[in-house]
């Protein structure tokens, strides 16, 4: 369904992604991990269009993408949940939810679509009047993913969905997220904690220093010793702090 | 003197509503292209000088000249955003802000070439014979500025809180990459933006210039007041610019009671208080 080959980005003159390929098939759930700094945000950008790519391709459903602006890109079923979530603070969140659908003209098709958003985060039903700055971090995570959910995506991109939440949050966030998923979206999610992302992913991408370091079903990287020793925070020596009153010995805060 | 109170209060709403006006679009381009707009008191003056034009020179009624002259002042801040500053996006921010400095100069320049330096009345239909409400004295001419500025704020009030259109601008100005993640149209929003304040502006000058006198240089001090009004009001807020805007008019005008000759200053001294002590404007919500 995605397919990216050999796309590279440059901020200014400096290389942040290098020759990077992948593909992601239709249904699939497919994790992106790696440290702060390694490329996973420039990546969903340049898929998303909001950083083109220096060089390279990005092939969606058959149609070349990487000089798409990031209207067409969701048009085409692309959505970009992103990093730090970038609500809007004085907009409510009803209004999030109808915004997320700017692109479709199906109006009454999209009243149903925001109801189902409540279905599926019923805590944000009860703030629907309320504007984004005064919600909770979790709460503005779920609206986040709510509206990205309103373009109806194929491909639904989450960057680092977990960051800053409570381990009880985390849980209920990644429980969405495998509903979403079972309900045919494919995922491609961001995360700094292999722990969160890769029992639930079909395959998964390490990527380091602007390229990728490893790739593969994901139950094989959980199993890798170098996996295991960079990005599950085993030794202590990767960039995971372990927080000892975490119900999860693995969720991570920072 | 406490029995002129009430006619001070309305001169200053009647100025302030149209500080509003050049603040609102000025806060709003601020807000979305992250310009300080130095050439958008321009605006005001194109407004009030082409409807003196149309007025004067091509004897069309003044209710028509108003909003030819609006919809040409839009027009030119549609194209301006296009060629001028569309160009200049991906560069500093600060070659935009030059660029308004410069934008100012030929606005102001060329409107110097083209309708002569010397102040000019916009002939009305409106009755010169002063009213009488209650305590205060006004004009019809003074009356109609303040009901369509009034309009025209809750009609952009609506626009903004009650339009889907209008709640997506809201949306680019607070977190513009999120937006253009929900597929509005960011380049669009832009130019609208920038076309409305434009429009704005050019409703203020062309009501106030049936009052007062237009003449070419009148776009600077209205650039520099408008400028007073967005700090006040907090940068990119818009209810912020409304009070701001009439907070000002009412202040000055309170304050010719003092002394005339300082008018002006007010707006400057409030500005110094207020960044002392609220450094986000009087109504920045944090």
């Amino acid at each position: 369904m995605l397919s990216v080959e050999s796309l590279s980005c440059r901020y200014g003159g400096v290389v942040a992604l290098r020759q990077i390929s992948l593909t992601i098939a239709a249904g699939e759930f497919v994790a992106l991990i790696g440290a702060n700094g390694a490329g996973k945000t420039t990546l969903l950008r340049a898929i998303s269009g909001l950083t083109p790519p220096y060089e390279g391709r990005v092939i969606f459903n058959g149609q070349p993408i990487e000089r798409a602006s990031c209207a067409q890109i969701v048009r085409a079923g692309i959505a970009h949940c992103p990093e730090e979530r970038k609500i809007w603070p004085h907009i409510t969140v009803q209004e999030h939810l109808r915004l997320g659908a700017f692109g479709r003209k199906d109006t009454k098709e999209v009243a149903r679509d925001i109801d189902r958003v409540y279905a599926i985060f019923p805590k944000v039903l009860e703030r629907r009047k309320q504007v984004c700055g005064t919600l909770s971090g979790g709460e503005q995570q779920m609206v986040a993913i709510g509206r990205a959910l309103m373009s109806r995506p194929k491909l639904l991109m989450l960057d680092e969905p977990n960051l800053g939440l409570a381990p009880l949050v985390v849980e209920q966030v990644i429980d969405v997220i495998r509903a979403i998923h079972r309900d045919g979206t494919s995922i491609l999610m961001v995360e700094q904690s292999a722990a969160l992302a890769l029992p639930h992913a079909d395959r998964a991408f390490v990527l380091e220093n602007g390229s990728i370091a490893k790739q593969g079903r994901a139950r094989d990287l959980l199993q890798d010793p170098d996996v295991k020793r960079a990005y599950l925070g085993e030794e202590k020596q990767g960039r995971l702090i372990q927080d000892p009153l975490a119900k999860d010995p693995l969720a991570t805060t920072r | 003197m406490l029995d002129l109170l009430p006619q001070f209060v309305f001169n200053g709403l009647l100025i302030g509503m149209s500080y509003a006006l050049v603040a609102i679009g000025m806060t709003m381009i601020f807000g979305i292209m992250n310009i300080a707009n130095f050439a958008h008191g321009e605006f005001y003056m194109l407004g009030g000088c082409i409807t003196y034009f149309i007025a004067a020179k091509l004897n069309a009624p003044y209710l028509v000249a108003v909003p030819v002259s609006v919809a040409v002042v839009t027009g030119l801040g549609f194209l301006l955003e296009r060629v001028v500053f569309r160009q200049l996006r991906l560069k500093s921010a600060m070659s935009s802000v030059l660029a308004t400095i410069g934008l100012g100069l030929i606005l102001q320049n060329g409107a110097l070439i083209f309708f002569g330096p010397q102040p000019q009345a916009i002939p009305t239909s409106f009755s010169a014979f002063p009213l009488q409400l209650g305590p205060i004295f006004t004009t019809e001419a003074r009356l109609f500025a303040v009901a369509v500025t009034a309009a025209t704020l809750v009609l952009m009030y609506v626009f903004l809180n009650h339009t889907l259109y209008g709640t997506a601008m809201r949306a680019t100005f607070q977190q513009t990459e999120a937006a253009a993640l929900v597929a509005i149209p960011i380049d669009r929003m832009r130019g609208i933006t920038f076309a409305l304040g434009a429009g704005l502006a050019a409703l203020g000058g062309a009501l106030l210039g049936a009052i007062f006198f237009v003449q070419p240089a009148m776009g600077a001090t209205e650039s520099l007041k408008a400028f007073i009004v967005v700090i006040l009001g907090g940068l990119g807020s818009i209810p912020g610019s409304i009070v701001g805007g009439i907070f000002l008019g009412v202040a000055e005008s309170l304050g010719t009671v003092v002394s005339s000759a300082y008018k002006d200053a007010i707006g400057f001294v409030l500005v110094i208080i207020i960044m002392l002590y609220r450094p986000d404007g009087l109504f920045k919500k944090s």
